[in-house]
């Protein structure tokens, strides 16, 4: 049935090179994940970056820093 | 902007360009919903469309979705990235300068198009309307973008990216090779032009792109700017970072070879089917594991859902994102497809996804956004409460009408009496039983719109309460050290070299024929154990070649942008080719040498007539294909209502292709000859006086508007540029056979006591609709010809098929 099927088509090999690229990657991503990020701390660093400690300053007070080109009417 | 000292300096960020864009996407919003009120109004009752042109649905749905997409949606997106990335990054934005191109160009563009969409300025091609100029700008406007975001990639003070920021990434490139690649065309005036794909080939880039417009500017999008707000309102990290990691590339590699689902059982070669509904179904796995990780965000925090109006937003979204992209596989499959394609179901589940998830997200991330641009509280959680639980219900409203109006069509359309045949013959009698639901989705979407003045309300008075603020940090006055790996170095290193091989034998095994494939599929074998191997022996090595990657934001880009190629590749290369293989032209001698062109032949296109071109042209102003496919699917049910189903070889000349993906109204892929011209004069000029219960807006300006036979020459001789077979002969004569062809119709029309003229839009337009589904119609009572003689092709007897 497989020979006959993909007798009739030689485009129809695409979607099985689509699916071997596909696992190949997924498990390389897989193994990647279940044994290359084991350490927890360093996970646990990476998921924290958005908690960064901030300090509020009003729009006004941030004009007194230069350095940085300025452009359109931010200001 | 930065202020140093020995240790450390402060970086203070650009937040008022994040303001302007949340201003701009609430303004852009509203003008959304409105018009998608309106278009709504006028699937309702025909009489919204107030007779005039520039307002018709057809004209008008576009506006709406584009809208929806790139200016509500879109300005939302670059809010919260220009938020998110400032601040993950620990730098501001690399030039302020770019970043108000970015915003300004990007305003531009949406007013261009919301000008150019009512004066009938498109493409015709769905979610790419933008005739060539705008495209041209927006293609500016997003590199502005991209390069001020890896500019600031570059110069951050945060070693790390975060998973956001992958998905900002992949926005970038992705969307850029899609639209470039999409809206690859001949301009043949300042506000036209013809693609260069024509039919199949078309229909399967044009989906590719609409499909992935849908993953990569609605989708990747909001899911970065989820892993960041969503964590940043529950105040607790991502459920899972690992799961992150799986979720990111499985869903980017998976998302880009899905376009052929919305191709199921058309033309398009079963092989592109098969594979996009395949995956598809795949997607269902990453799609599902980044909305659990965004609601077990949230976990040990419930308690907040009760109070905090922003979690509200965000959980709905995700919920939504997750029904959404359950629906979306589910309709992938080749059997639910036949029932719900071309049906209002698909208007449901857009509207889901939509709404429910990239709206919701934007509600969200406004709410939770705005108070701390101002230095203060959300002026009301209850408005935003009421806003929430309004919008919810509208949304429910919304979807579930279309869900059962899409249903019942499908059945409706497919069912067969006990002989056979059409159970229902008269496709009006669906419509008929949808205005029902049709009214009840106007009442949701007009809830929806009205409850965005509450947003509008609470944020201006937040506003008003506050004062503009913005955020600094401490950041170490040396950037972070880097790792000391160049981008070759991590290209070429082993994990690499293992994926290349991998990949580079995996294709060849599949085109290896079956002599060879064994030795392949061993060598493939041996790369996986060699991978094995090498991992037990450099296990630190391995494990931290993805950290090493992760930082390094060229290598990053690079590797999405090859996920992302290779599923477009793998589609679009073998379809072209085997457009190709199809000759446009295919005489008696080439039968004879080639028997099997003799069933090619019996269905390939010939050119359209000057005037059957002006009526196309037409058809594609007007937005005909919003509400009729010219696609005829292999069941048995739509070759009794239509015809004879579609062959790939009917529309290879059609630049853009018009199959459609809708049916509000019929399918016209066959309509040539069915009805007098008498028939069409009168059904465009009021459809009622032929189909009473329809719901099509009237075409009165066809009859008094008339077109210059010379820009047709022009357009012809674009189309020839484009492999179009006319002859020379066609092109001297295009003006006379235009005006000859006219007349007859006209002269048609005249002997029932109509009047028209032969170079009007009515002509045009009857002469298009007359030739669909058929060869060559006769362009003149007598032959015309360059030298008085014989008739051309173009002016063959009629053909019937």
């Amino acid at each position: 049935m497989y020979q006959e099927f993909y007798a009739k088509s030689d485009l129809l090999i695409w979607p099985l090179i689509g699916l071997l690229i596909f696992v190949s990657i997924f498990t390389g991503v897989l193994a990647y994940v279940f044994f290359g990020l084991r350490d927890k701390g360093k996970v646990n660093a990476l998921a924290s970056l958005p908690f960064e400690p901030e300090t509020l300053v009003p729009e006004d007070a941030s004009n007194q820093f230069d350095g940085r080109p300025k452009g359109g009417p931010s200001k | 902007m930065e202020a140093t000292n020995t240790q450390t300096k402060t970086v203070i960020y650009d937040d008022s360009i994040v303001r302007a864009f949340s201003i701009i996407t609430v303004v852009w919003g509203i003008v959304a919903f409105l018009v998608g009120v309106l278009i709504a109004a006028q699937l309702s009752f025909w009489q919204v469309n107030m007779g005039v042109e520039w307002l018709s649905f057809g004209r008008l749905r576009q506006l709406h979705t584009n809208a929806a997409i790139f200016a509500f949606v879109g300005n939302g997106m670059f809010a919260g990235v220009y938020y998110s990335t400032q601040r993950l990054l620990k730098t501001r934005m690399a030039s302020d300068a770019l970043s108000w191109a970015n915003f300004w160009g990007w305003q531009i563009i949406i007013v261009a198009a919301a000008l150019s969409y009512p004066l009938g300025l498109t493409q015709g091609k769905e979610y790419a309307e933008l005739i060539w100029p705008i495209d041209v700008l927006v293609v500016l406007v997003w590199v502005i973008f991209g390069i001020n975001f890896f500019w600031t990639l570059a110069i951050r003070n945060e070693k790390n990216l975060y998973v956001a920021i992958w998905f900002y990434i992949s926005t970038i490139v992705t969307i850029a090779v899609l639209y470039i690649v999409n809206n690859l065309a001949i301009p043949t005036s300042l506000t036209h032009s013809y693609p260069i794909f024509g039919g199949v080939q078309d229909a399967l880039v044009q989906w590719w792109y609409g499909h992935n417009a849908v993953a990569f500017f609605l989708t990747t999008p909001p899911l970065g700017l989820m892993y960041y707000f969503m964590v940043k309102a529950a105040n607790r990290p991502v459920y899972s970072y690992r799961l992150s990691v799986v979720h990111f590339w499985s869903l980017i590699f998976l998302y880009i070879w899905a376009g052929p689902h919305h191709l199921l059982y058309t033309a398009l070669p079963d092989w592109a089917q098969t594979l996009g509904m395949i995956f598809s179904v795949m997607l269902w796995a990453p799609s599902w594991g980044g909305m659990l990780n965004g609601l077990l965000t949230l976990r040990g925090a419930w308690d907040k859902l009760r109070t905090d109006p922003v979690i509200k937003f965000f959980v709905v979204a995700v919920t939504f994102y997750g029904m959404s992209t359950f629906e979306g596989p589910l309709l992938s499959i080749k059997s639910v497809s036949a029932l719900g394609h071309y049906t209002d179901w698909i208007i449901g589940h857009v509207h889901s996804g939509a709404l429910g998830w990239n709206g919701f997200m934007t509600f969200g991330i406004l709410y939770w956004m705005w108070p701390r641009l101002y230095g203060t509280k959300l002026y009301s959680n209850r408005l935003a409460e009421a806003h929430f639980w309004i919008a919810t219900i509208a949304i429910l409203m919304y979807v579930v009408s279309m869900w059962v109006a899409g249903v019942s069509q499908g059945l409706f359309w497919r069912a067969l009496d006990a002989e056979g045949f059409l159970k229902y013959p008269d496709f009006i009698e669906s419509l008929t039983n949808s205005r029902m639901m049709y009214h009840t989705r106007l009442l949701g979407g007009l809830l929806f719109f009205l409850s965005s003045f509450l947003l509008v309300w609470n944020l201006v008075m937040t506003a008003r309460q506050g004062k503009p603020v913005t955020v600094s940090v401490q950041v170490p006055a040396r950037r972070p050290e880097g790792d000391n790996v160049s981008a070759w170095g991590l290209m070429t290193s082993a994990p690499m070299l293992f994926i290349v091989g991998i990949l580079v034998f995996s294709i060849w095994f599949g085109l290896s024929g079956s002599m060879i494939s064994p030795i392949i599929l061993a060598i493939l074998i041996i790369i996986c154990i060699g991978a094995i191997i090498s991992y037990g022996l450099h296990q630190k090595k391995w494990g931290h070649w993805y950290g090493l990657v992760e930082r390094h934001a060229l290598v990053f880009t690079v590797l999405a942008l090859l996920a992302i190629l290779i599923g477009g590749a793998v589609e679009i290369i073998p379809t072209v080719i085997l457009s190709e293989e199809i000759p446009l032209e295919i005489t008696d001698e080439m039968i004879a040498e080639n028997p099997e062109l003799a069933e090619t032949a019996k269905w390939l296109q010939k050119p359209y007539s000057p005037l059957e071109l002006a009526g196309r042209d037409i058809y594609i102003t007007e937005g005909c294909y919003n509400c009729h496919s010219q696609m005829i699917r292999p069941f048995r049910h739509e070759v009794l209502r239509y015809g004879d189903y579609s062959r790939m070889e009917e529309s290879l000349l059609d630049h853009p292709f018009q199959w459609g993906s809708k049916r509000t109204g019929l399918d016209l892929a066959r309509v040539g000859g069915k009805y007098d011209n008498l028939w069409h004069y009168l059904h465009l000029m009021d459809p009622r006086s032929t189909s009473p219960a329809s719901n099509m807006p009237g075409y009165t300006h066809f009859k008094t508007k008339t077109l210059d036979p010379q820009v047709y020459v022009g357009r012809m001789k674009a189309l020839g540029q484009l492999g179009v077979p006319y002859s020379d002969e066609d092109y001297q004569l295009a003006e006379q056979r235009f005006l000859s062809q006219g007349q007859l119709i006209a002269d048609d029309l005249a002997a029932k006591d109509v009047n028209i003229a032969p170079d009007s839009q009515m002509a045009a337009i009857i002469a298009y609709l007359q030739r669909l589904g058929r060869g060559p119609q006769p362009l003149a009572a007598e032959p015309v010809t360059a030298g008085g003689g014989a008739a051309g092709e173009a002016s063959a007897p009629v053909v019937e098929r």
